[in-house]
């Protein structure tokens, strides 16, 4: 999953290096605000370790084996703005010495398997395991789930990135200047490993050191994770479990939309209205060109027809607005808090 | 030269060269001490190139990071073969003159990552990803055929953005080796530090490279204590549940050793500063390279446009 120099344009990985440096300041805030300077060794232990964990190999079938990335489980472990600085500063000692990911895509690995990767599936696990009780069947199984999760998280992020580049960066005559594989060969390539192989490894080897921590030292887990900080990632989760779960169903069901026929009452488009009314109003047809929908008819013409791929360009469409409308209110929401 | 090691080559190569093969359900153990001691190898490897008396191990950390993060931003905005080529061979002219062996950089750095780019990139050569020019033609065209109607053949334009994207990694991977094998860690780290990069951020990355030798000498003494002891045969379920508690044994560790670590530099009278034995100061040889290095690419970039 560690994207290599040469793959992504210098447009995608310095923006995403940008956006990174944010992610590290915030993290470094929220971090010294929970532990102060004891953080650094911690941290530092952390990454350490976490660097360590990527080394061993997980026996698969016959002689075969992999390796688990494990950010889930150190954000489980120590907190997701903890795992965040932990984990990228294993992805750029990795980038440097080891040459695993390049050193200009360091902003966007560390996006794919230092943020999206233990955030999602820190979220996912305190929203499955709720308030039971350490070890019990249900935190184990938020502990698979959110490993799962998590890791095809990061994988459909890379595959995203890698697929975009033929979409956006070609030359004059449509030679792809980066990456030249598209959405449709790298989304089933990466998700196809990742749902069937690699999201299960992950989710065992989670469950499996997470059982041991529990049964032989809880307490550090306990004093780990019930910091000041995850107490209120937690209750703002519980705060917002009903809300979230209903969002993600509604999310998964929009491609419902598409057993019905014809288009929505007034919302028809300049051929419907003139099928219903024998003539395109001039105001109409001289503002119907002003904007161009970025997701016409919820679909990405990479994707393809079919029902598939029509389904997954609503869901993708229903999951950007959703974020997009949810983003604006908390902005303003904190803008109105900061006026006060 | 790096290959005068007063280190043996025999205590640095793993048991994988030896005559005894182990049971292949246990592989996986053994590509964990692999991988493990390549840590330990290629960090006595980089210090002892750094160690050296070249040319590259005489200038200043900041002036090299610099020079390596402007190339490799270079190599990956250009389009055509040759500033990547010719960045290359300034690489490997700049290795020789800082007595990095060329063979181990270019076995390290060109023929595992390329070579996997290369692979996966076969695909792309074809006209059925990249059209183009045909270069070598596999399967003529037919017209009345449905699948293939033009052929099957390498073309210009696959060929070029998969030559582009292979060199722009493997010149991306050399350069950052070079780096590597000519600054130590530790000042390279604090190079950032005068840079202005912040101090906790800087703390965190030297103390993370000093404590991954030690927690992965305790991977290491874990798995080659289980890849001893074990007889028979196991089950995959019981080797991933020993993987499981190893990294969670592995936790438990790294964190009272961090807490005991953090004694210990209160002790010390930590100050929440890097202090470091050697000053670092940019003198008249590194101002050189650096405007040397800048009219390089001047001269290169202004070449590109002309041809």
């Amino acid at each position: 999953m560690h994207i290599p120099d040469g793959y992504l344009s210098p447009q995608t990985t310095v923006p995403a290096l940008i956006v990174m440096s944010a992610i590290w300041y915030l993290a470094f805030r929220k971090v010294k605000l929970v532990r102060n300077q004891q953080s650094i060794p911690t941290i530092a232990l952390c990454a350490a370790f976490s660097f360590v964990i990527m080394m061993f190999n997980i026996p698969i079938v016959g002689g075969s084996s992999a390796h688990a990335v494990g950010a889930v489980l150190v954000a489980i472990l120590v907190g997701p703005w903890a795992a965040i600085l932990a984990v990228s500063t294993t992805l750029i000692i990795q980038a440097f010495i080891f040459g695993d990911g390049g050193v200009l895509a360091i902003g966007v690995n560390c996006l794919n398997m230092a943020v999206l990767m233990p955030v999602c599936g820190y979220a996912i696990y305190k929203l499955i395991s709720g308030a039971s009780a350490l070890g019990s069947r249900r935190n184990l199984l938020a502990i698979f789930i959110a490993s799962y999760v998590g890791i095809n998280i990061a994988a459909l992020a890379t595959a995203v990135e890698m697929g975009v580049q033929p979409m956006l960066f070609t030359s004059a005559d449509g030679t792809p200047l980066y990456g030249f594989y598209p959405l449709r060969v790298t989304l089933p390539a990466m998700m196809f490993v990742h749902l069937l192989f690699a999201g299960i490894l992950e989710g065992i080897i989670c469950t499996l050191a997470l059982s041991y921590v529990v049964k032989f030292a809880p307490h550090l887990l306990n004093q780990i994770s019930k910091t000041p900080n995850d107490a209120v990632a937690s209750s703002w989760l519980s705060r917002n479990k009903t809300l979230i779960i209903t969002a993600v169903l509604a999310i998964c069901l929009t491609p419902l939309g598409l057993l019905a026929s014809g288009s929505a009452y007034g919302e028809w488009g300049l051929e419907e209205v003139q099928q219903l009314i024998g003539y395109i109003p001039r105001g109409m047809a001289k503002t119907a060109d002003l904007w161009h929908a970025i997701l016409p008819d919820y679909s990405l013409p990479t994707l393809g027809e079919g029902a598939i791929p029509q389904s997954a360009g609503y869901i993708l469409s229903a999951i950007i607005g959703v974020s997009l409308i949810t983003g604006l209110i908390f902005l303003t929401n904190r803008l109105s808090k900061t006026g006060k | 030269m790096c290959h005068k090691e007063f280190i043996p080559e025999w205590l640095l190569n793993n048991e994988r060269s030896s005559s005894y093969s182990a049971p292949q359900r246990l592989n996986f153990l053994r590509r964990s001490i692999n991988h493990l001691s390549k840590i330990f190898n290629d960090e006595i490897y980089f210090s002892r190139c750094a160690n050296l008396k070249g040319f590259l191990q005489a200038i200043d950390p900041r002036a090299k990071l610099l020079i390596t993060v402007v190339f490799i931003i270079i190599i990956n905005l250009s389009h055509q073969l040759t500033i990547p080529l010719t960045l290359l061979a300034i690489t490997l002219v700049y290795a020789h003159l800082s007595k990095v062996s060329l063979s181990k950089l270019i076995k390290r750095t060109w023929l595992i990552i390329p070579v996997f780019i290369l692979v996966c990139s076969i695909p792309a050569l074809f006209n059925t990803l990249i059209p183009g020019k045909p270069l070598l033609m596999l399967i003529a065209a037919s017209p009345n055929s449905n699948w293939l109607n033009h052929g099957l053949y390498i073309s210009d334009h696959g060929l070029h953005s998969v030559t582009m994207m292979v060199v722009r990694s493997g010149c991306s991977l050399s350069l950052v080796y070079l780096l590597l094998t000519t600054t130590h860690w530790n000042d390279l780290c604090k190079g950032l530090t005068l840079m202005k990069i912040p101090v906790s951020f800087i703390l965190i990355l030297t103390m993370t490279y000093r404590y991954i030798f030690l927690l992965a000498n305790c991977a290491l003494q874990m798995n080659e204590a289980r890849f001893l002891r074990t007889v028979g045969r196991l089950d995959h379920r019981e080797n991933r549940r020993f993987i499981g508690h190893s990294m969670a044994l592995l936790f438990i560790k790294s964190n009272y050793l961090a807490t005991e670590i953090f004694t210990a530099m209160r002790a010390r009278g930590f100050s929440h500063k890097i202090v470091s034995l050697k000053s670092l100061q940019l003198s008249k040889i590194d101002y050189i390279f650096m405007i040397n290095n800048g009219i390089i690419l001047l001269i290169l970039l202004a070449w590109s446009k002309v041809s």
